[in-house]
């Protein structure tokens, strides 16, 4: 701003006058001008304080703007009335129809019929015809609306800016190009959702839908039951993890979640149930909050750096493709190939707090987990898996069970004292939800990387 | 004449900023976007635009005042109905929501109380216009800004007040 002078002051002609400390506090000035205002203000107890007032009016001022921002749609306030009178009193003196009440809305407010909104109405409809003469598929609402912004397109009709309606002419005197600018697509399309809102699907509250459980494999009938055991005992270690306090306790202690199933039923039931469910409902909004994948499935490649390292029995890489989440209870997982075709392994994904996560393999004949930290472009994590027989072999291991209790009270206690943050705070915790060596097989851990990646059409 | 490409560029810019500016000048939403929408409208047909953001503003509040007065005429023509329809769709609003509407309520009737020119200087302001580019906008004289930001910004903040204390004299 330099053609305004540093020596705008007051009337009394001493201090610089409002408009300039303004200019100054909204950075308008020049840096030269910018700092013989501050030597002075910095000398002058006066200007010191009208400098104080200006940042009071100037934030006062924000604020009371930023309260327009609730306008919802279709709510204008008289402001005809009011824009009149203000133009009447354009010179800048108070006026306005103060007394007009928010809520005045005219027989035309209530048809919601206006001059620009029939030009509109009409353009769009001429556009939508055209653009279906053309054979094109209207694949999302905005191409409409594009049609009216789209000047490339030579026969699409001109927006009558006077508001008497589409006339002819316009946007038919524009130079045809190409045939759509995916930039202005994208902008329009912004247009409507501000307008109409961002359509959001939302599970419906209430008990998910039961699933079916997984089919046997028909090529091993003999160990049918002890797979059904193994599978039960999956799903309700999936149920029991589902409270971010239970999997912050074992993440602590790094008490395997193949411990005797006896000795963490108990410990759960000490969490009590009120507890349990409050965890759960903030753990799955809190995973929402963070993931921000509560719309739609969503999907993650994994890999594995190890040849031929596999979970369950589906080798790596694979795609793990994850169900919205639902307004209690887990969140469903099913393991796809690379390809998307289905595989019969699924899985529960638990949120551990902090973006990681925790996801139970629900596979017959297998039993394993996969703990993936947070979400920095891409999730790292490890995966373990093995085969029943060792799962069956480490519920026989009895002793460690009293120890492996009071390992979870003392930690269930410190998570308590901590409350979920403190289980956010330990990140990726990777070595989390391993089982414990086992007498039987080994288990194979395997690091492994999550990455985002688009849910292929199964 | 602007190019498809250029359009284009200026939609993406400034669609956002001109719909919030408009929302808040006007305080209904809707018509913000349609007014937004012609604005671009009439910034394909321009020949040449200088000063892309001060150029659509201030055709922007053009398109608000021509409006106003076409809509203003239409609204006298209807008075009585209105009023009648006002007495039958009078709802008592959520007590939840009361103490935000007001807030929003009184926030606009502040507003109104400005001149225009104070008005769309402050909401181009607080939209991010610089000094130049109101000035421009508005036909001021550069020094004139910091002025006429000033007194709309103590205009608002007196308007403001005062109005929080008719409501709270209403109400003991």
């Amino acid at each position: 701003m330099t053609d305004r002078p540093m020596d705008a002051t007051d009337a009394a002609g001493e201090h610089p006058d409002e408009g300039l400390i303004h200019a100054w506090l909204d950075e308008a000035l020049d840096a030269a001008e910018s700092e013989r205002l501050a030597a002075h203000v910095r000398e002058c107890p006066v200007c010191q304080e009208r400098v104080a007032e200006a940042r009071g009016l100037i934030a006062g001022a924000s604020r009371i703007v930023a309260a327009l921002d609730d306008a919802p749609a279709g709510s204008r306030a008289g402001w005809a009335q009011n824009a009149v009178s203000g133009a009447a009193t354009a010179a800048g003196g108070a006026g306005g129809d103060s007394a007009t009440p928010v809520t005045d809305r005219s027989l035309w407010r209530w048809l919601r019929v206006t001059p620009a909104r029939a030009a509109l109405a009409a353009t769009i409809l001429v556009a939508l015809g055209i653009t279906l003469t053309q054979g094109r598929l209207a694949d999302d609402s905005a191409k409409p609306m594009a049609s009216v912004f789209n000047p490339q397109r030579a026969d699409a009709p001109a927006f009558d800016s006077a508001g008497e309606g589409a006339g002819a002419g316009g946007l038919a005197r524009s130079e045809r190009v190409a045939a759509r600018d995916p930039l202005l697509d994208s902008a329009v399309a912004r247009n409507l959702e501000l307008s109409q809102g961002r359509r959001v699907l939302k599970a419906v509250p209430g008990q998910p839908l039961p699933q079916a459980p997984p089919t046997p494999s028909p090529a091993a009938p003999a160990e049918l039951d002890s797979r059904a055991v193994v599978a039960g005992r999956a799903e309700s270690q999936a149920r029991r993890e589902i409270t971010g306090a239970v999997a912050a306790d074992r993440a602590r202690v790094g008490i395997a979640r193949d411990a005797p199933a006896s000795d963490v039923v108990s410990a759960d039931r000490e969490a009590g149930a009120q507890s349990s469910a409050t965890a759960k409902t903030a753990d799955v909004a809190q995973l929402s909050r963070e993931t921000g994948n509560d719309v739609g499935i969503t999907c993650l490649r994994v890999e594995s750096a190890e040849p031929g390292a596999s979970w369950g029995e589906q080798t790596f890489p694979m795609v793990l493709a994850v169900d919205p989440a639902p307004a209690s209870g887990a969140r469903g997982v099913a393991v796809l190939t690379t390809a998307g075709a289905p595989t019969p392994a699924r899985g529960s994904w638990i949120g551990l707090g902090g973006d990681s996560v925790s996801i139970i393999l629900r596979r017959i004949g297998y039993a394993g987990s996969m703990v993936l930290g947070p979400d920095r472009g891409a999730r790292a994590g490890v995966a373990v898996s093995s085969p029943a027989s060792a799962q069956l072999e480490q519920v026989a291991v009895g002793e460690a069970a009293p120890q492996a209790r009071s390992r979870a009270d003392g930690a269930r206690a410190e998570a308590r004292k901590a409350a979920a943050p403190s289980a956010a705070a330990t990140p990726p915790a990777a070595t989390a939800t391993q089982p414990s060596a086992p007498a039987g097989p080994p288990v194979r851990q395997l690091r492994v990387t999550a990455r985002a990646t688009t849910c292929p059409t199964r | 004449m602007v190019t498809p490409e250029r359009l284009a560029a200026l939609f993406k810019d400034y669609h956002a900023p001109l719909v919030r500016f408009l929302t808040r000048r006007l305080g209904d939403r809707d018509s913000a976007e349609e007014i937004a929408q012609e604005t671009f409208v009439r910034a394909l047909k321009q020949e040449t635009i200088t000063s892309e953001r001060s150029w659509l503003f201030a055709v922007a509040s053009n398109l608000v005042r021509d409006e106003a007065r076409r809509e203003s005429r239409e609204r006298k023509r209807h008075d009585l109905i209105r009023a009648r329809a006002e007495a039958e769709s009078s709802v008592e609003p959520e007590p939840t929501t009361m103490e935000r509407a007001e807030d929003q309520a009184l926030a606009r009737q502040a507003i109104e109380m400005l001149g225009e020119r104070d008005r769309d200087a402050l909401l181009m302001r607080e939209e991010g216009l610089g000094y130049e580019e109101i000035a421009e906008a508005l036909g001021l004289s550069l020094a004139s800004v910091g002025t006429t930001l000033s007194r709309a910004r103590r205009r608002l903040m007196e308007a403001y007040e005062s109005l929080q204390q008719e409501r709270s004299a209403e109400r003991a």
